[in-house]
């Protein structure tokens, strides 16, 4: 055998040792051995299996403030649930929510102060330590101080109502010239504001007793308010007697909310003002409005002169805004007569989170809708909201006033600070970077990742996420009453982050800025306990227990220290409601001198006139976004099926264009395009979707969808970029046109 | 082909055949011991009485208990209670340190697949021997074997290399899973089990 044995015989071994391996299990076990092995490599993190603690908090994610229901493992929270029952969520918790307790993973995680280096192209954080993070700070606020350089110490705040918003508040009046700045958020309350001849409190929305709800644009049912309460009112039952909330939807696009509402009513960009009128014309035509109130506390509802509020809207008659906006005649007086038949009705505007804010003509036009329908003092309409008891500690010499971004003077803000992490909303960058004193001005992020507006910092100081810190979440905008529920840390913060109250202690004290009254804790759980104690001192209100869905009154909570302990469990208090004040006079057009003109400028419609007009810029752009998911930095790395791969969502620069719109221009779906807008361009990638109205672009502002370190300057420019900033508050539309790329 | 060609074939063939059957099981698994020994049909018995749900339950919350912690055998071994080598070494090194024993668990599934306790035991009321086996009378704890490439028990794939089932315990694969749902009338998804 063996002189016989050749080169022929050992290839027959081996093709019959190969054909036998086929027989045995080698192949398919070893094989699926691989698959199990490289399906769970050891770095992979996994959640501890153990017994489950229950424990109960509030989310922070966006100023809803849903309850949570949080299962813990070793200490850790392994899944997040709503709360059956809360007063604020509703029972439910939105997909960000869902996956609060992933952020503390996140791939954008800051685990120590950093400078961020722009040079080469790329936003990179460079670690520096907390002191000198601080001291730079000072610096640049001492700067403004002593007159060494001009320019403001700021805030921007995207969660006002806070005791942390106080103590920044408390900090700016410490300044020479200290400006605090919130966004407008909710219901546009500052518009009636400005329409009231007296104060009368900010008024909150009566939504559990309203009947009809007409909402300008705003996302009722994707982010407006919490998504469990308002998926309840409108979609489920509210009161076992199967009434619910009829919900007439205005806007251009047949979006989430527009489909579930009873009506959708498609109109054209930008003239929600004239709608407004037209509304406002019928109601007063056919009678239908509160008529002996509103001729009672109107001061220009009707004076005989040509600039009254009747003049303004008898030139809006159906006829004449049907061609404004696209809505027929028959639609806008069915609308009207459905508003005065199914009372209370109540009329909202707010527009996209990406979008932002309507423009104040619109506000103030709403809000003529809702005091003709006598809704404004009333229950299931508007009412004022009794403000919850603050710190007391943090007194003295008055804190800085509430300021608005478009009315700070550009390149004033020589130290900038931001805290605008769940807020739920954006704001385009260049709207802030023209307050900044060019050059010299120092912008600090409060973040505990680098995304968002923290990539546009000069420093990004990082915080607790939002399952590792002990915080305070008041009461949503448009609430009604106030509210209070704490946040209590689910695990343990890293060792290099620090809680933005903690923060400003730091930097207060270094600039020798009293915050407290004397003796008093400047421990942030203690600032937490005053305000509390203060509540339960107030006798008002009760508490919700998610425990047992059950609510205490006020009165039977021995102590404030037996208040607290329902609050640290997850209890959130409610204020108890009173009668609403009198309704004092008030102006329709508004009390600025050019109220008539420009309301009757916003009824022809809010797309500016550009050079070239509609010929040479025939689209309308509009951003879009999510409440909560405008950028990476709330949106959990792992919930990979909802927005990196499902495409249920859209992220950062995918574009919505009806399909006829997109072929009438050579796009294919999928394909990319290029956007222009007179403030600049943008590349997009295009996305079907016959739910858009034709001749409207609606792109995504965020989130990026990587979950991976994302540093590219380019990822850093968003549609907000190119959208028009004149008025400074308003660019939820824009002239465009659009190629392919 | 040639006759010494055909006995180069077969002996490949056979060769690979016994490769595969024999030695590759043995390669593929590696034994390890328990830390210590334990007797369910001492604690099941009549002597002491305990029931699978007495250390295995289903927590109110829905979760399983799975293996029992040391704090549970505590109240009966804080001592010795026989002459056992093994309880000396509970006793010893884990009750009286109160050290958790490392357990080495045969019924556990890769990370990547969930399985939960409550709707099987709660709801469809699976009795814990139809995919456990008759381990409450098990008289001891054999050997764990630790498959070297995907790092899970023997068990879970089943005793037969083949993957042929002898017994409903004889293996964990989602093709039981599978196989049993279908008999029950369970539907599958991909998410039900894989989240």
């Amino acid at each position: 055998m063996g002189k016989n044995f050749t080169r022929r015989h050992l290839l027959k071994f081996v093709g019959g040792s190969a054909a036998g391996l086929l027989l045995t299990p080698v192949p398919w076990k070893t094989l699926d051995d691989v698959a199990i092995w490289t399906q769970n490599w050891s770095w992979i993190p996994v959640p501890p299996k153990g017994e489950i603690q229950t424990r109960f908090t509030t989310c922070t994610l966006c100023p809803a403030g849903c309850g949570v229901r949080a299962r813990c493992v070793g200490g850790r929270p392994v899944s997040l649930s709503g709360v059956a029952g809360h007063p604020a969520g509703g029972g439910s918790l939105c997909p960000v929510g869902l996956g609060g307790h992933h952020l503390p993973y996140h791939p954008l995680r800051l685990l120590e102060p950093a400078r961020m280096d722009r040079s080469g192209g790329d936003d990179r954080p460079v670690p520096v330590t907390l002191d000198a993070a601080l001291a730079a700070m000072a610096r640049a606020a001492e700067e403004t101080r002593s007159g060494a350089s001009g320019g403001s110490v700021a805030v921007l705040d995207g969660r006002p109502g806070r005791t942390l918003s106080t103590i920044y508040r408390k900090f700016l009046g410490g300044m020479k010239s200290g400006l605090y700045l919130a966004p407008e958020m909710g219901i546009g309350a500052n518009a009636l504001q400005d329409m009231l001849l007296e104060p009368w409190g900010r008024p909150g929305l009566d939504l559990e007793n309203t009947a009809t709800l007409l909402s300008f644009g705003a996302p009722i049912l994707d982010g407006w308010g919490a998504p469990g309460r308002m998926a309840d009112l409108v979609l489920g039952r509210r009161d076992g007697k199967g009434r619910r909330l009829k919900l007439i939807q205005v806007e251009p696009r047949r979006s989430r909310t527009a489909a579930a509402a009873d009506q959708w009513v498609p109109l054209n960009p930008g003239t929600e003002a004239a709608l407004a009128f037209g509304l406002a014309h019928q109601l007063v035509q056919l009678r239908l409005f509160d008529e002996k109130s509103v001729r009672k506390r109107a001061v220009d509802f009707e004076t005989g002169e040509g600039s009254s509020y009747l003049s303004l809207i008898s030139r809006f008659t159906p006829d004449t805004v049907s061609g404004i906006t696209g809505v027929s005649a028959e639609t806008i007086t069915g609308i009207a007569r459905e508003l005065a038949r199914n009372s209370p009705a109540a009329v909202v505007g707010g527009g996209d989170p990406a979008g932002g804010p309507l423009g104040e003509e619109e506000e103030r036009a709403i809000w003529g809708l809702n005091l003709l329908l006598g809704s404004v003092g009333k229950a299931g309409g508007f009412v004022p909201r009794r403000e919850a008891p603050g710190d007391p500690a943090i007194s003295g010499d008055g804190p800085a006033a509430v300021s608005r971004l478009e009315e700070v003077p550009d390149r004033s803000i020589r130290l900038l600070i931001l805290d605008t992490a769940g807020s739920g909303g954006a704001l385009p960058w260049k709207l802030i970077d023209r307050k900044l004193v060019p050059q010299n001005s120092l912008v600090a992020a409060l973040a505990p990742v680098v995304a968002g507006d923290a990539r546009r910092a000069d420093l990004v100081i990082p915080v607790p996420s939002c399952t590792e810190a002990l915080d305070e979440v008041p009461a949503p905008a448009a609430s009604p009453v106030s509210t209070l529920s704490l946040a209590q840390p689910l695990q343990p913060a890293p060792a290099g982050v620090i809680a933005p109250a903690a923060l400003i202690v730091r930097l207060a004290a270094a600039l020798s800025v009293p915050l407290f009254s004397s003796g008093e804790s400047a421990v942030w759980a203690d600032c937490l306990k005053r305000r509390v104690e203060a509540i339960h001192n107030s006798g008002r209100g009760s508490v919700f227990s998610p425990q047992d869905g059950k609510f205490a009154e006020m009165a039977a909570i021995e102590s404030p220290e037996s208040l607290w302990k329902l609050l640290s469990e997850g209890g959130c208090w409610i204020d108890s409601r009173e009668v609403p004040a009198p309704l004092p006079h008030y102006s329709l057009l508004g009390r600025k001198n050019d109220a008539y003109a420009s309301m009757a400028s916003a009824g022809a419609g809010r797309l500016a006139a550009v050079p070239g007009g509609a010929q040479a810029w025939p689209l309308v752009l509009m951003p879009s976004g999510l409440c909560g998911a405008l950028d990476d930095s709330q949106v959990s790395p792992l919930m990979t099926k909802l927005y990196q791969e499902s495409g249920l969502r859209r992220l950062l620069n995918q574009a919505d264009i009806n399909p006829a719109t997109a072929r009438a221009y050579g796009l294919a779906d999928r394909g990319g395009a290029v956007i222009e807008t007179p403030s600049g361009s943008l590349r997009v990638e295009v996305r079907f979707d016959p739910g858009v109205m034709p001749g409207v672009i609606h792109v995504a502002v965020g989130p990026g969808g990587g979950g991976k370190s994302r540093n590219r300057l380019r990822d850093r420019l968003n549609v907000l970029t190119i959208c028009p900033d004149d008025s400074g508050r308003v660019w939820r539309v824009a002239r465009a046109r659009v190629r392919e790329a | 082909m040639s006759h010494a060609s055909k006995i180069s074939f077969a002996a490949g063939l056979a060769a690979s055949l016994a490769l595969g059957w024999l030695a590759f099981p043995r390669a593929l698994y590696r034994k390890v011991d328990q830390p210590l020994q334990f007797s369910h049909l001492l604690h099941t018995g009549e002597k002491v009485g305990l029931t699978c749900d007495a250390c295995h339950s289903v927590r109110p919350d829905g979760s399983f208990s799975g293996i029992p912690k040391v704090e549970q055998c505590a109240p009966c071994h804080a001592q010795a209670q026989g002459s056992s080598p093994d309880e000396k070494i509970l006793v010893e090194q884990y009750v009286t340190p109160n050290r958790e024993i490392p357990w080495l668990v045969y019924a556990r599934q890769p990370e990547n697949a969930y399985f939960p306790h409550g709707p099987h035991v709660n709801l469809a009321k699976i009795e814990c021997g139809r995919c456990h086996g008759m381990h409450g009378s098990s008289t001891g704890l054999r050997p764990f074997q630790v498959n070297r490439i995907s790092g899970y028990s023997r068990d879970v794939w089943g005793e037969n290399i083949s993957g042929l089932r002898s017994k409903p315990w004889d293996g964990m694969k989602m093709s039981d899973c599978s196989r049993c749902h279908a008999e029950r009338g369970v539907k599958d998804s991909c998410l039900m089990c894989h989240k």
